[in-house]
């Protein structure tokens, strides 16, 4: 596989750095190009070097078991630390990430002149995590002036669909003035990265590249990059992008990306942002970006379930009543264990909270939906056995509605067309 | 406790830097001072901001658990990071050390511009193999390769056997110049802070990080070399760790933890190819070990080092081994020393399986054995212990008094702070 050297060019009032991917052997549905898009106004803060994008193209390569050719410039420690990267993806899922050769044509650090000291940005989705992310980094709650963040980087594509525009802007619009309020400016762009994953890595073993990629292409102004942590704690660290055993090995020599925040699970950080009034009315968690719309979450998804019983055991959940629409009922815990993708240990971890604050009632619910999780996962991983790689990437490319290379979307630096509203 | 702010005193072509350490609780066999003395001719790369004395001091305050106040500089990156480091030391060894508050008097970037690449190295598999790979002749990227090591006296190497350590220093030096490599011998009363409080295979990384630190005015980058794989490290905590070491880094060192994705064998694989570690290789953990030998090839490190090497055949090439072992029987001997937690067994069982399967009854035996042995001397009361103290059992020559540190330099510094003060 060989990564092209990265170009810009300027579109309406957009600019785009993309790099082509080109495959030995292509993937059905794989596009050519990565892409990041960003405001014209960030025009002379963009780096053209290989940095954003070599760590996906790695992780794609890895996946097709072809040995990667980086053209274009790439950082020397970014260059190094690839192959520890590359060790881990593959110690973690053998199947999925076979070890590939690394070749690159121009290894070279990047010089930056004039560069405003102390400008840090962490990627931010309107979750728990980046909310107590941003929280705990604000200037009232870091005491150190250099860590303290002044950046945040919303991007379209990572975890909402390139196609759906509305609700990207509706949330967007809304961030942009918390930040606004709070001293700080959020950067709003967007990617087709998920589209090298779709149906193939699953997303939570791929994004962590792609968005420390978009923070790279932002390294000429941003010296350093928070990724909140997602996982629970580090009791349970568990094979995912974004770790803290791979997340600094992204770094280069102009930019140092931090996994932060997971010493603090997840109850804690819910207790901390319920704190900020900012947040009230602005949690946006929902993992089911087809039913969810700006800031109003689903309130029927396993990370939707996971934030509403939190706060229901916190007593703050009136604050949010706005972000999720419906009140958690038996039925809700019964559906959570069988129809969304629960985390028994993250479920467990909130079980013992409600034990903790005298919740026995709902902690058996949840005990109920964890031993369902476990029936219903068991049976599904048979199937998968059963249909192979290929095989369950046809069958999502039938249940779902594929983003990538759908008929209706172009690939190329065209906007990808809205979708219809009715569709959600 | 108070890190006062670095200070600088010469000896002898050699420079010492030292700070004052002051607890709250005075516990027996806590040094006053903490000191670094390596050659003069380094000077210009000595870095006086208390990095050096922070990193390896937070240990001592976490363990008594005395909030921290630093008089010196500190590097704003370190800082961030040492709630995190704190963090996760307590988070797996909460009954050993907890987590302080500490208080700083400026936070600063040293003033430095570093161009060197270095690493800790003791003459072991890890370090070696940490040298290997940064070669230029296996480093592709020049900025990674290896310019320099330092090699540090009362930490593995007590006190007691200076002599050894000089003279391996000189031995170490002209074989890493044939590399293009320079050697730094430096030695240091850090490993004090710890022993007989705190166990010296769990938190020796901060007295790795703070020689290194010293030195921010050379270097850039620093390897510490990894003890064990992936596998073994979610086994055995310490504060050696991927996770954990690369928080050390400051605005202009970078700490890298190097060699977890190897095994051990693999890395005894890699090397036993490589004349010059065979001719050099030192891995024996034994502190009463004679002047001349380098290995007793009898303890724990010794017998799990020249397993895969026997079972890669090439046992006598190694020449720093006195007691060879010659046929599969021989082997058994590594039951009398097994540790089933510093082995990375189901990789070692793959490593045997291919390269000398007719061991393989062996190694089950040794792990049996061994297993059984280490659950029953585990099991032995500490009562039980201090009474086979008199038949010279159970004698830890770590904790004999001053066994990591210099009395004449305290001595000196002592004088120096009193017409300081």
């Amino acid at each position: 596989m060989i990564l092209h050297e990265p170009s810009i060019s300027e579109t309406g009032n957009e600019i785009c750095c993309a790099a082509r991917f080109e495959l030995q052997k292509p993937l059905s549905h794989l596009p050519q190009e990565l892409w990041y898009r960003f405001p014209k106004a960030l025009v002379g803060n963009l780096s053209v070097r290989a940095d954003a994008f070599a760590p996906t193209a790695m992780l794609v390569a890895m996946y097709a078991g072809e040995n990667l050719l980086v053209r274009g410039s790439i950082s020397p420690r970014l260059a190094y630390s690839l192959l520890e990267i590359q060790e881990i993806f593959h110690s973690w899922m053998p199947k999925l990430f076979q070890l590939v050769n690394l070749q690159f044509d121009c290894i070279e650090p990047a010089v930056i002149a004039d560069r405003q000291p102390a400008r840090a940005g962490t990627a931010f989705s309107g979750g728990v995590d980046s909310f107590y992310t941003l929280w705990a980094l604000m200037p009232e709650n870091q005491p150190i002036p250099q860590a303290r963040v002044t950046h945040g980087l919303f991007i379209h594509g990572l975890d909402l669909r390139l196609d759906d525009e509305d609700n990207f802007q509706a949330a967007a619009r809304h961030y942009q003035s918390l930040f606004e309020k709070a001293g700080l400016e959020l950067v709003v762009g967007s990617t087709n990265a998920f589209q090298f994953s779709e149906f193939r890595i699953s997303w939570p073993l791929f994004f962590g590249p792609p968005t420390v990629g978009a923070a790279m292409l932002l390294s000429p102004f941003l010296s350093r990059f928070y990724l909140p942590a997602g996982m629970a704690s580090y009791q349970k660290l568990i094979p995912q992008a974004s770790h803290p055993l791979t997340d600094h090995l992204l770094s280069t020599e102009t930019l140092d990306v931090i996994h932060h925040g997971l010493s603090v699970n997840r109850y804690e950080k819910v207790k901390a942002i319920a704190s900020w009034p900012a947040t009230h009315q602005s949690l946006r968690v929902c993992s089911d970006k087809q039913r969810m719309y700006g800031l109003q979450n689903c309130a029927a998804c396993h990370k939707c379930y996971r934030t509403m019983t939190l706060l229901e055991i916190l007593g703050v959940s009136q604050f949010y009543s706005e972000n999720f629409p419906k009140r958690l009922s038996p039925g809700s815990y019964l559906r959570w264990g069988l129809l969304t993708h629960l985390y028994p240990d993250q479920a467990r971890a909130i079980r013992d909270k409600a034990i903790d604050h005298g919740r026995y009632g709902m902690a058996l619910w949840i005990q109920i939906a964890i031993t369902l999780r476990i029936i219903k996962k068991y049976c599904v991983e048979l199937f998968k056995e059963a249909l192979g790689r290929e095989g369950v990437f046809r069958l999502k490319r039938r249940i779902y509605l594929p983003e990538s290379g759908s008929t209706d979307f172009d690939m190329d630096h065209d906007h990808p067309p809205t979708r219809n509203p009715e569709t959600r | 406790m108070i890190i006062h702010q670095p200070e600088i005193l010469k000896q002898d072509n050699h420079t010492i830097v030292w700070a004052k350490i002051e607890l709250e609780t005075r516990p027996k066999n806590f040094p006053d001072y903490l000191w670094y003395r390596l050659p003069d001719k380094y000077d210009d790369y000595i870095c006086t901001n208390s990095d050096a004395f922070l990193v390896p001091g937070l240990v001592a305050g976490m363990h008594f658990g005395e909030d921290i106040q630093v008089r010196g500089t500190v590097s704003p990156r370190l800082a961030y990071h040492l709630d995190e480091i704190q963090f996760l030391l307590n988070f797996w060894m909460p009954n050993e050390v907890r987590p302080v508050s500490i208080h700083y008097e400026l936070l600063k970037p040293a003033q430095v511009q570093p161009q060197a690449v270095g690493c800790t190295f003791s003459g072991g598999v890890d370090s070696w193999f940490t040298l290997w790979n940064h070669l230029p002749q296996n480093q592709p990227i020049q900025e990674f390769r290896l310019t320099h090591a330092l090699f540090i006296n009362l930490f593995d190497i007590t006190s007691r056997n200076t002599s050894k350590y000089l003279r391996l220093g000189e031995h170490y030096r002209s074989e890493l110049q044939k590399l293009g490599i320079e050697l730094i011998t430096l030695e240091t009363n850090l490993v004090s802070l710890l022993i007989p409080r705190l166990r010296l295979l769990a938190f020796f990384s901060p007295v790795l990080a703070g020689c290194a630190l010293l030195m921010q005015g050379l270097f850039k980058r620093f390897y510490i070399a990894s003890g064990g794989d992936y596998y073994k490290l979610t086994r055995r905590l310490s504060s050696s760790n991927p996770l954990t070491e690369r928080l050390s880094s400051t605005d202009t060192l970078e700490f890298i933890h190097f060699g977890s994705v190897y095994s051990r064998h693999k890395k005894i694989e890699i090397l036993s190819d490589w004349q010059l570690a065979q001719q050099n290789l030192r891995v024996c953990g034994r502190p009463d070990l004679s002047e001349q030998l380098l290995n007793c090839s009898r303890c724990e490190k010794c017998m799990r080092t020249m397993f895969p090497i026997y079972a890669l055949g090439k046992m006598d090439q190694f020449t720093t081994f006195a007691k060879l072992f010659t046929t599969n029987k021989d082997t058994l001997m590594w039951a009398r020393k097994f540790n089933p937690d510093q082995s990375a067994l189901p990789g070692l069982f793959q490593f045997i399986k291919n390269q000398k399967p007719d061991l393989l009854p062996w190694l089950r035996c040794i792990v049996l054995l061994g297993s059984l042995r280490y659950r029953f001397l585990k099991r032995i009361p500490e009562s039980a212990k201090i009474f086979l103290q008199r038949f010279g059992y159970y004698h830890d020559l770590l904790k004999v008094e001053n066994a990591f540190e210099k009395p004449e330099i305290i001595q000196v510094i002592r004088a120096r702070d009193r017409t300081t003060s």
